[in-house]
């Protein structure tokens, strides 16, 4: 297979939020005047928006946990904010139009799924949220100025990189969810020792690297001056991104933290 | 509050305050002109 040919392939079969067409120029690129287009500073100033959103319910989780001490507490919640979450994605990938409605109520639903997540690791393993979230945030804030610079250059190659490996993982987790409904899993996905921490390791690199194509899909997007809700549709593309990575992060820290 | 706190939650501030005040800014030119880009829009 030629290099254009696998890109052709995998390339639009990936991850949706990364498809060309995100940023196809439709009738509303041509309808949008100076004030209605996408800017850098509106895309930043709408992801703190989710990020707070997502601080929100997240709080409200959290202290619900640390108030009864019972998971089942939070069960209810995390699947409502998990399914919900998962739902208000695909709406936003495929009506992108529509994202300054679902973006928000997406950052609302996952925060009532990581408060809970968050409190049930930070009950087992106590400063493991603070520890997670700083390194989260800290990859967000040295990758950028990594990408700002040129340090990192995303290219198409890097992309097809990026795109194959998240749908290789993507695909092992789908097959040990439905394993576990047969009393099995594969192992090495959950356990503690180096093989589980070293698969850890290479999928934290990369939900990170996967930032570096958010900014540049973001920084292309303003350039070329597409219309204003696609604002909203970069900073949600950015709140995947950074809920995967913290996530990741979490289960590294506490396959990490259960070896001692 | 302990060391913990202290450095994770120093990471945070920089690392958010790093994204919201480089992020406002245009990329530099080394990565803006460039053959091998990323093309978005042409697929």
């Amino acid at each position: 297979m030629s290099k254009h040919n696998a890109l052709t392939t995998f390339g639009q079969s990936g991850n949706p939020m990364f498809r060309g067409a995100a940023f196809k120029p439709d009738a509303t690129f041509a309808q949008a005047d100076s004030a209605g287009r996408m800017t850098l500073a509106g895309t930043v100033n709408k992801t703190g928006i989710l990020l707070i959103l997502c601080l929100i319910t997240a709080a409200y989780t959290w202290n619900i946990f640390f108030q009864t001490g019972d998971p089942g507490a939070v069960m209810g919640y995390m699947w409502v904010g998990l399914i919900g979450g998962l739902v208000l994605a695909l709406i936003t990938i495929f009506k992108r139009q529509w994202a300054g409605i679902t973006a928000p109520l997406y950052a609302l639903a996952e925060g009532l799924a990581l408060g809970g997540i968050s409190a049930i690791f930070e009950a087992q393993y106590p400063g493991i949220v603070i520890q997670a979230m700083g390194l989260t945030f800290g990859t967000l804030g040295v990758l950028l100025i990594a990408y700002k610079t040129g340090l990192i250059k995303p290219t198409e190659n890097f992309r097809l990189m990026i795109v194959a490996a998240t749908g290789g993982i993507a695909l092992l987790y789908l097959v040990s969810f439905v394993m576990g409904f047969f009393g099995t899993s594969i192992g090495f996905i959950h356990s503690n020792g180096l093989f589980g921490i070293g698969f850890s390791l290479f999928v934290v690199g990369i939900a990170a690297l996967s930032l570096v194509l958010d900014f540049d899909f973001i920084e292309d997007a303003a350039e070329q001056g597409a219309p204003k809700y696609l604002e909203w549709y970069g900073a949600f593309s950015l709140m995947v991104t950074l809920i995967w990575l913290y996530l990741e992060i979490l289960r590294l820290l506490a396959k990490l933290r259960s070896r001692n | 509050m302990g060391w913990n706190e202290i450095i994770f939650g120093g990471l945070i501030v920089i690392g958010l305050g790093g994204f919201f005040f480089f992020g406002r800014f245009r990329a530099g030119q080394s990565q803006r002109d460039r053959d091998d880009k990323i093309r978005w829009r042409k697929r």
